[in-house]
């Protein structure tokens, strides 16, 4: 490990060495060592974290979780009938009642357009067996 | 988690409980006031019910995804109401200060939350997660959904800055020792 990168992790991680990425440990106890530099680097760096252990501990009290478990309780409560969400938005498989109900309109509305003569349709007539061509594997047409 | 997935609402809330309170301290961090953190942990959890079916337990833990939700709407938030931070930064280097009231500890402790709290969004939650939770750096750079080279980056860049904040702190503190 050279001093630049020694100094590189002293300014991410701070003077303790626990928090260092495990890989650098042994090099940069290897480096201290042999380094007053880095004995310098590290002593700044325990400064720094000196003072970042001085920042006030947010304190979570239990009187306080308890009310904002209740607010998101009571808000869950008010969501009783669920959001609606387009069947064709919901994951597969599909919302069972939506897809039904789409189903049974689109056939009623199909039945109704042909029952009233806005859909006809033409019926195609049957070939028969002469009409029918039969290529054999051989090609030859029988 | 699969249960609360499944719309279980019993399971969602032994989920919020085992949770909620890290989550507030976290948001709180991020946020820099108490009322602001349980707005959106309260937010968050919310959220978290609301999607929960897109949760996949697929070697992501839950609490990666949990506090990636608190931290994203934690920094929402504070980018909602930004009240201006640089002017309680000014307020720790003032040079009025005395060597007593240096080495009050209430007051160091002031000067180095307003220090971290006029730190960049990203940089202060970066700082939360692997300072203060104790997070590898790995860790901490799924929540922020960076890589690890750019969560060092964030880092380096908030000690520093953080450092450089309350320089007239260190100078006072070492007159004291001398």
């Amino acid at each position: 490990m050279t001093l630049k990168e020694f100094k590189r992790h002293t300014e991410a991680y701070g003077a303790d060495l626990d928090r260092w990425p495990r890989s650098a440990r042994i090099d940069a106890l290897a480096l201290l060592d042999d380094s007053a530099e880095a004995r310098d680097l590290l002593a700044d760096a325990a400064v720094t974290d000196a003072l970042l252990d001085a920042a006030s501990t947010p304190l979570v009290s239990s009187r306080r979780e308890a009310e904002v478990f209740d607010r998101i309780a009571d808000c869950l409560a008010q969501r009783i009938v669920p959001e609606f969400v387009p069947w064709f938005l919901s994951r597969p498989p599909f919302r069972p009642a939506p897809l039904a109900g789409f189903l049974a309109g689109m056939a009623l509305v199909g039945f109704l357009s042909y029952s009233q003569g806005l859909i006809s349709f033409e019926k195609t007539r049957t070939p028969g067996l002469s009409g029918v061509m039969i290529v054999s594997y051989l090609g030859d047409t029988r | 988690m699969a249960d609360a997935a499944a719309g279980d609402r019993k399971a969602f809330g032994t989920l919020t409980r085992r949770h909620l309170r890290r989550s507030i301290a976290l948001a709180q961090r991020v946020v820099g006031n108490a009322a602001d953190a349980e707005e959106v942990a309260q937010d968050a959890f919310l959220q978290i019910w609301a999607n929960a079916d897109r949760w996949r337990g697929d070697g992501t833990r839950f609490t990666t995804w949990l506090y990636r939700i608190v931290v994203n709407r934690a920094i929402d938030y504070k980018r909602r109401r930004s009240f201006a931070p640089l002017d309680a930064a000014d307020e720790i280097a003032d040079p009025a200060w005395s060597a007593e009231t240096v080495i009050d500890g209430i007051r160091i402790g002031a000067a180095v939350d307003a220090a971290i709290a006029a730190l960049p969004e990203r940089q202060r939650a970066a700082l939360s997660l692997c300072y203060h939770e104790e997070m590898t750096c790995a860790e901490a750079s799924e929540i922020l959904q960076v890589s690890v080279s750019a969560m060092e980056s964030l880092l380096v860049r908030a000690r520093r800055v953080v450092r450089a904040r309350l320089q007239p702190l260190i100078r006072q503190k070492d007159g004291v020792r001398s």
